[in-house]
């Protein structure tokens, strides 16, 4: 679990040092998840082992990852406490953001719902064509 | 500031967390109201009042929980992991997951956009709602990178998943979708975590899949829409 907590911290470290010297507007700790993806991907491809703990620097990623992922709830309640205390949000800017929320978010899943049924249900019709 | 202090508003979080944890399970009122009484709703309510009540400058308690914000960025690379074990499905799925993938991803932000721009929002409120879809962690990430309002991000993303979450499974229902691949993955891209923790009450496939689309519109949107929104600036 801690070596997998540092393993975590090597990647997020990377990442914040990728950001900021590269000046690219991606989040830091974005570079870092898509940097372990890419390891953890390579490492499959390289030595077929779906399960990151053969190696040292790889145990206790696994614990180490859910326990974080477990709590993320908990992580991002400070930053949720932020909304009561906006210093410049009037109220004519409330409109337009519950707005977003209560009909944008029905709108896309919706959308993005009927969408893949339907791609789906193509991909299945395919398939069963190949094989007939 | 006192250490002291420091402490108290660093075991606030934890104290108002578990209220809220405690609230919820002990709730037995119906699904529907259950799911928008959601620990994340409760949590920050609970906190919001203890500073007010007690006269506590919002600043002190941002500095004083400064160790979650780090930890947030740890737990965005730990997504990676639910992200490598699901990734062979894009390989199984490729045309209808990619697809809904760059579709939605970009709908969620352009929709939302849209409409707020129709009412009247400025460009500092727009910046800080163009990220809702995406998972908080990532989302506030966004939001440095773009100059969004950190507050208002997270309470709009947590409203967004809260709120899809509750009632995407109704939606299913009306328009007859039954696949928990869809189903999964529709909710991780648009309501991300909490979405994924009611996919996973659904099904393990259904769950899977929203741990896969959750990564995966995280990822697009945050290499995507700083670019996009530099290049709109110039």
């Amino acid at each position: 679990m801690l070596k997998g907590l540092l393993t975590l911290l090597f990647f997020q470290g990377v990442g914040e040092a990728i950001s900021t010297f590269s000046d690219a507007p991606i989040p830091g700790s974005v570079i870092g998840m898509l940097l372990l993806l890419a390891t953890l991907q390579l490492k499959q491809y390289l030595f077929n082992d779906y399960q990151p703990s053969k190696y040292a620097f790889f145990t206790g990623l696994n614990e180490a990852a859910s326990f974080l992922i477990r709590w993320l709830a908990l992580l991002f309640t400070p930053a949720c406490v932020g909304l009561f205390f906006l210093p410049n949000m009037t109220l004519d800017q409330w409109i337009p953001v519950l707005a977003v929320i209560l009909i944008a978010t029905p709108l896309t899943l919706i959308t993005t719902a009927l969408l893949m049924n339907h791609l789906i249900q193509l991909h299945i019709k395919n398939i069963s064509d190949e094989q007939s | 500031m006192n250490l002291l202090i420091m402490l108290l508003l660093f075991a606030l979080t934890l104290v108002a967390f578990s209220v809220a944890l405690w609230l919820y399970n002990k709730n037995n009122a119906s699904r529907i109201a259950r799911s928008l009484l959601h620990p994340l709703v409760v949590a920050p309510l609970l906190v919001s009042t203890a500073l007010l009540s007690l006269n506590l400058d919002y600043d002190s308690y941002r500095l004083a929980s400064e160790p979650f914000f780090f930890l947030l960025g740890t737990a965005t690379v730990a997504l990676a992991i639910p992200l490598h074990q699901q990734f062979h499905h894009i390989r199984d799925l490729a045309k209808p997951l990619l697809f809904t993938l760059f579709f939605g991803a970009s709908f969620a932000v352009i929709s939302a956009v849209t409409i707020a721009w129709c009412l009247g929002a400025t460009i500092d409120t727009l910046n800080a709602i163009s990220p809702k879809s995406v998972t908080t962690p990532i989302a506030l990430g966004i939001a440095e990178k773009i100059g969004g309002e950190e507050g208002l991000t997270a309470g709009v993303v947590v409203l967004t998943g809260v709120f899809g979450a509750t009632f995407g499974p109704i939606f299913f229902h009306w328009l007859g979708i039954t696949d928990d691949r869809v189903k999964g993955f529709v909710l991780g891209l648009n309501a991300h975590g909490v979405g994924t923790t009611r996919a996973f009450d659904i099904s393990p496939t259904c769950g899977a899949f929203s741990s896969l689309a959750m990564g995966l519109t995280g990822a697009l949107t945050a290499i995507a829409l700083p670019w996009i929104i530099n290049i709109l600036h110039l």
